[in-house]
């Protein structure tokens, strides 16, 4: 039984999916609770397998562990290849925290609820499968399927220009996908015998492997890593390809935004890791400089453009700019510490966006928005920590751990990166440094008008957490913390597959 | 029980009450407030616990200073690894215990407290501040030194946040945070590089100005400029004072290996130039209060500057006497700031209030008897062996640091003559005063002032915490006692005299004051710099997001790619009409001309048989032709 458990994990939300989707439409009130309940059970039990299989994993090696193998679609070679190792455990550890939590935040909503719930099960068991998918073309299956939920998610779901926006992101979605598609299958035709499967595809094969073009030799690695990076960067945001992000972020519900800022975007960063790393070693040595100097532009520019905002949601979408900037510096460091940190910080910037995506989502739920400073000056919130000194508390932990303050989950990160590419990099770092001042600015700015100082009109009747918003705010403020004061457990679990892969670079 | 095992965990299960009952108190303390009350106690007695159990450990000998340390991120043997670590000697428990110490002075003024908005955010600061101190001494590794730092900003944080539910009270308190922040980043960045490469000198001046921006220095004066209504008292120990101890005790536990680095000395003189920049701008401030806070910043930039320079013995001497004499100055003023009529008892308190002001200028300032004398002493000998002209920048700032408290005590001291508060009151002041004899700390009489020793009546606890003893050199002790004396009395003279002729409260008034010294007592108009360097990066951001977000992506990119696809789908389907007019021109053609011929035949217009004689005929033609 042990070796379908990851399958069990990826697919039981489906399975969730599908039977509220098949409840009885005649009594919808009772409909709509059972298939509240069926979600949150379904996604929590897939949660707990997860949080099961990370807790049995063997801390010290890099092999791929609790695997499973089939083959699906034997003509091209296709396998149903699933396994856990040290670069996709926490990516477990995180979509098994995020996705109750989100269900439990939409647990009032009235408009077509089981619609909503069907759909983040489907982001679950789409992420969940990409995670753990070590075949590439299952892999993309899932990637690409995780697209679509959003298209609905944001399209039904979202404010005025909702049909704008999912528009757009599923229209980058598309391209992106597309992109990778192209890779994939330059990568299944380079290789002799063809294969998808990612073990086979490990340790540099495709080293000095050309196609010609109108007669001019092109390396088969450098196109394929290209367009992985391009494909990639197009669905998780990098700067200046996250336009529809910034327009995601100002219409779709909070819980959809946090799936997004917290879900789709570490998964899009670990699958970059997965195939850099692993498949195109040589390519990723040649491009670290790059990649370091991607990062470091989208820490400036997402801190600096994070400066200018008076709206929380559209903070939120250029804190995720910047903290992803953190994320390709340490993979660029080529340092087995910069490498963990980078994975690190997957997990953490993970739960410190859905920290703050689902404080969001709790204001707009109150005031009916998310804008912290009108265009005349004045503030419509102010004093919501004498109202709501939980909501507060809670704000300033996760705050803390965006900053990288020493103790938070954050921190941990973030030193790990600074550790891992101040040697070589000690200029980016510097300028990273600055994208740190600039996020402790706009941070406690954001906090003076919202939560401190005299009460604004919005202000005087909002409420504290609920006991139902402190039950789903819980895990994730507790992991910040755990993860910040103990990081050693989950440190171990990914070094010796950070320091496996970064061998093959060198 | 081993006590290099036991107490390790026992000090890391007070600090982890310290915060938790902190938080506690800030979550449910207003709810709760009797509770709260005795929580507050009851976690300081508790916390006392592991303190007197280490001192007894260290007396009997079972736990001669030894270090636990740790592996925290990457295992301890990693190079870069950054590891926790307790240093388990007199000097850590030293620094908790008088975390501790002034943490019940603040408990114990209780009707200041109370007349606090939140009085249960005052008691829950104290005791995350105290934590947070207490790890900062305790650490022998940066790391758990730099939680501490972070636990007392965020101490700072809570007991500015009692007020701040006005608009200025929030933004005292967003910019103290955003101020601490940026300072514990700045020296987690340091730390991360000296890691990674020991000698690094940007490493270590990051390091250096993220601790230094703990002790509030020039040029963020402008913080303490700002109206901000918290009690002197309680703005002096928890945004000033703890902060500063625990930046402190980081720099000191790091000395040897900054000294080695030669950055220490860069640091030492910034903080002396500081330090020189802040009491300029006390002098010129209108408010009593900024006045105070700009020479505690100088006060605690110097003890940083003389460890810099002198070692962690003057260095600690003078934090010690600087900042206990502060807190009695600021209890005092606090106390004396709350009137009252002056019937005959409230006068005589209002007086004792006074003298123990006047005592803890004294402590401050390093008068004779207190513990300060020692260590500025030391400091200046060591100026004067370098060069002559060293020691003589040493004493003038010296002078200029301690004329402005000599002029703010004066001040003080002409203040209410009644005072609300009863006897116990006056206690305060005086118990801090006294914690900073030298009897206490050198066991000298004098407190250090006379090179021999001539003084000594008791041992020295000094000594047991730095055992590493100065060798002084005679002649330059004299001469920099010379100096010493003439800049203290000159500077008592000079604050008292100034007192009377630039009153603050006179000041106050004039709307005549010069630009140059407007600019100064703003904090030498560094907060101007930083909103127009904000305004130019907002310009910028509003910039990218116009031209990218906006331009590049909501119009340029779908106009242009609609056009594209416009003129794409337009061409082919110009090219798909001609090709359908191409196709029905030759379709019509193939099929017109056989019509055409059929109907002829049809109509009888043309005979069939004249077809077939044609057709003979061209067949026929065609055979003769060929052959």
């Amino acid at each position: 039984m042990s070796n379908h458990l990851i399958s069990l994990m990826v697919f039981l939300p489906f399975v969730g999916a599908l039977t509220q989707g098949f409840l009885p439409a005649r009594a919808e009130a009772r409909a709509a609770a059972a298939g509240r309940w069926i979600a949150l059970v379904t996604s929590i039990l897939s949660s707990l397998i997860g949080i099961g299989l990370i807790l049995s994993m063997q801390a010290a090696t890099p092999e791929m562990q609790l695997t499973e193998s089939f083959a699906w679609i034997g003509s091209y070679a296709i396998s149903y290849e699933m396994g856990l190792d040290g670069l996709n455990a926490l990516m477990v550890l995180l979509v098994s925290v995020l996705f109750p939590v989100l269900i439990a935040a939409e647990w009032n909503q009235k408009l077509a609820s089981r619609g909503m719930y069907g759909l983040f099960l489907l982001l679950q068991t789409s992420l969940l499968g990409a995670i753990c998918a070590q075949d590439l073309f299952l892999q993309f299956f899932f990637w690409g399927f995780s697209a679509f939920p959003f298209y609905f998610l944001i399209g039904i779901w979202g404010g005025e220009n909702r049909e704008a926006a999912a528009f757009r992101s599923v229209v980058a979605a598309v391209i992106g996908n597309a992109l990778l598609f192209t890779a994939l299958l330059l990568v299944y035709y380079s290789i002799d015998p063809h294969t998808f499967a990612l073990k086979e595809l490990t340790g540099g094969k495709f080293v000095g492997k050309t196609f010609e073009i109108f007669g001019q030799e092109v390396s088969v690695p450098l196109i394929a890593f290209s367009l992985i990076g391009l494909g990639l960067a197009l669905r998780t945001p990098i700067w200046p390809l996250h336009g529809w992000f910034t327009q995601v972020a100002e219409e779709a519900p909070a819980s959809v935004l946090v799936a997004l800022a917290a879900g789709t975007v570490p998964v899009g960063s670990y699958i970059f890791v997965r195939l850099g790393y692993s498949v195109f070693p040589e390519t990723v040595k040649s491009a670290a400089q790059l990649m370091i100097i991607v990062g470091t532009v989208n820490l400036l520019v997402g801190a600096i453009c994070a400066v200018a905002q008076r709206g929380l949601r559209r903070l939120l979408a250029f804190v995720t700019v910047s903290q992803l900037g953190l994320i390709l510096i340490g993979i660029g460091s080529l340092n087995g510490a910069g490498i963990v940190g980078a994975i690190y910080q997957q997990l953490v910037f993970g739960l410190g966006l859905a920290g703050l995506g689902l404080l969001i989502g709790l204001i707009i739920e109150r005031a009916g928005h998310a804008s912290f400073l009108r265009d005349d000056g004045t503030r419509p919130f102010g004093g919501l920590a004498v109202q709501a000194p939980a909501i507060a508390i809670t704000a300033g932990v996760v705050m803390a751990s965006l900053i990288g303050f020493p103790g938070f989950g954050g921190f941990v990160s973030q030193s790990l990166v600074v550790l891992g590419s101040y040697s070589v990099h000690s200029v980016n770092v510097l300028l990273a440094a600055i994208g740190f001042l600039l996020a402790a600015y706009y941070f406690f700015t954001m906090y003076r008008l919202v939560f401190l100082g005299k009460q604004g009109s919005d202000a005087e009747k909002f409420q504290d957490l609920t006991w139902r918003e402190r039950a789903y705010l819980l895990p994730v403020v507790a992991a910040l913390l755990a993860f910040g004061l103990y990081p050693k457990p989950l440190l171990e679990v990914i070094r010796p597959t950070a320091l496996t892969l970064l061998s093959m670079v060198k | 029980m081993n006590p290099a095992t036991t107490l390790p965990i026992l000090l890391f299960a007070t600090f982890a009450l310290l915060l938790a009952s902190g938080i506690a108190l800030l979550v449910w303390g207003r709810k709760f407030p009797r509770q709260g009350d005795w929580l507050a106690w009851l976690t300081l007695a508790v916390a006392a616990a592991p303190v007197g159990l280490g001192f007894a450990w260290l007396a009997d000998g079972s736990l001669s200073g030894q270090e636990w340390i740790r592996g925290w991120i990457l295992p301890r043997e990693d190079a870069g690894a950054l590891t926790v670590g307790l240093a388990l000697d007199s000097l850590g428990l030293t620094g908790f215990a008088l975390a501790l110490f002034v943490g019940t002075v603040c408990f114990s003024a209780r009707r200041l407290v109370m007349r606090e908005p939140r009085p249960e955010r005052i008691y829950s600061a104290t005791l995350i501040s105290i934590s947070g101190v207490a790890m900062a001494w305790i650490s022998s590794t940066p790391w758990l030194a730099m939680i501490g730092v972070v636990a007392t900003a965020f101490g700072g944080f809570v007991a500015l946040s009692s007020r701040s539910t006005t608009d200025n009270g929030a933004a005292v308190s967003a910019r103290f945070a955003a101020e601490r922040a940026w300072g514990i980043l700045f020296a987690a960045a340091g730390a991360c590089g000296l890691a990674v490469s020991p000698g690094d000198a940007l490493a270590a001046a990051l390091l250096m100005i993220g601790v230094a921006i703990q002790l509030q220095p020039f040029p963020f004066l402008g913080l303490l400029t700002r109206p901000c209504e918290t009690p002197a008292f309680f703005r002096t120990t928890l945004i000033q004072v703890f902060p500063a101890w625990a930046a402190f005790a980081l720099l000191m536990r790091m000395s040897a290996r900054l000294h080695e680095m030669g950055a220490f000395q860069v640091l030492g003189w910034f903080l002396i130039g500081s330090a020189v920049l802040a009491a300029i701008s006390g002098v010129t401030q209108i408010q009593w209060r900024h006045a105070f806070a700009c020479w505690l910043s100088a006060a605690v930039s110097l003890s940083t500057a003389i460890l810099a320079f002198s070692g962690s013995s003057a260095g600690f001497a003078v934090l010690l006497g600087t900042t206990l004499g502060a807190l009695a100055i600021g209890v005092s003023a606090s106390a004396i700031s709350t009137g009252g009529n002056a019937s005959e008892a409230s006068a005589a308190r209002a007086l004792w209030m006074k003298i123990s002001a006047g005592l803890g200028a004294a402590a401050a300032t390093g008068v004779i008897g207190f513990v300060t004398v020692g260590g500025v002493l030391g400091w200046l000998t060591d100026g004067w062996v370098i060069a002559p002209m060293q020691a003589l920048v040493f004493a003038l700032s010296w002078f200029l640091f301690s004329a402005l408290v000599w002029k703010l005590v004066s001040e003080m001291l002409r203040a209410s003559a009644g005072m609300q508060f009863g006897w116990a009151a006056v206690l305060y002041p005086l118990t801090l005063t006294v914690a900073a004899l030298g009897i206490v700390w050198s066991g000298a009489i004098t407190g250090g002032a006379l090179a021999d020793g001539a003084d000594q009546v008791t041992s020295s606890f000094m000594k047991g915490l730095f055992p590493n003893g100065r060798v002084s050199d005679e002649a330059a002790f004299t001469a920099a006692s010379w100096s010493y004396w003439i800049s203290v009395l000159l500077a008592a003279g000079t604050g008292i005299w100034a007192s009377t002729r630039w009153k603050s409260g006179k000041v106050q008034e004039s709307s005549k004051r010069p630009s140059a010294v407007m600019i100064i007592a703003s904090g030498y108009g560094v907060d101007v710099l930083g909103e127009k360097a904000l305004y130019l990066l907002k310009r910028i951001a509003i910039g990218l997001q116009s031209w990218v977000d906006r331009r590049l992506w909501s119009e340029a990119f779908p106009k242009n790619v609609s056009k594209a696809i416009a003129w794409l789908a337009g061409l082919i389907a110009r090219g798909d009409e001609r090709l359908s007019v191409v196709l029905r021109q030759g379709l019509s053609r193939g099929i017109e001309i056989p019509a055409k011929g059929l109907q002829l035949l049809q109509t009888g217009d043309v005979q069939w048989y004249i077809f077939f004689a044609v057709g003979s005929g061209v067949a026929m033609l065609i055979h003769f032709w060929r052959t």
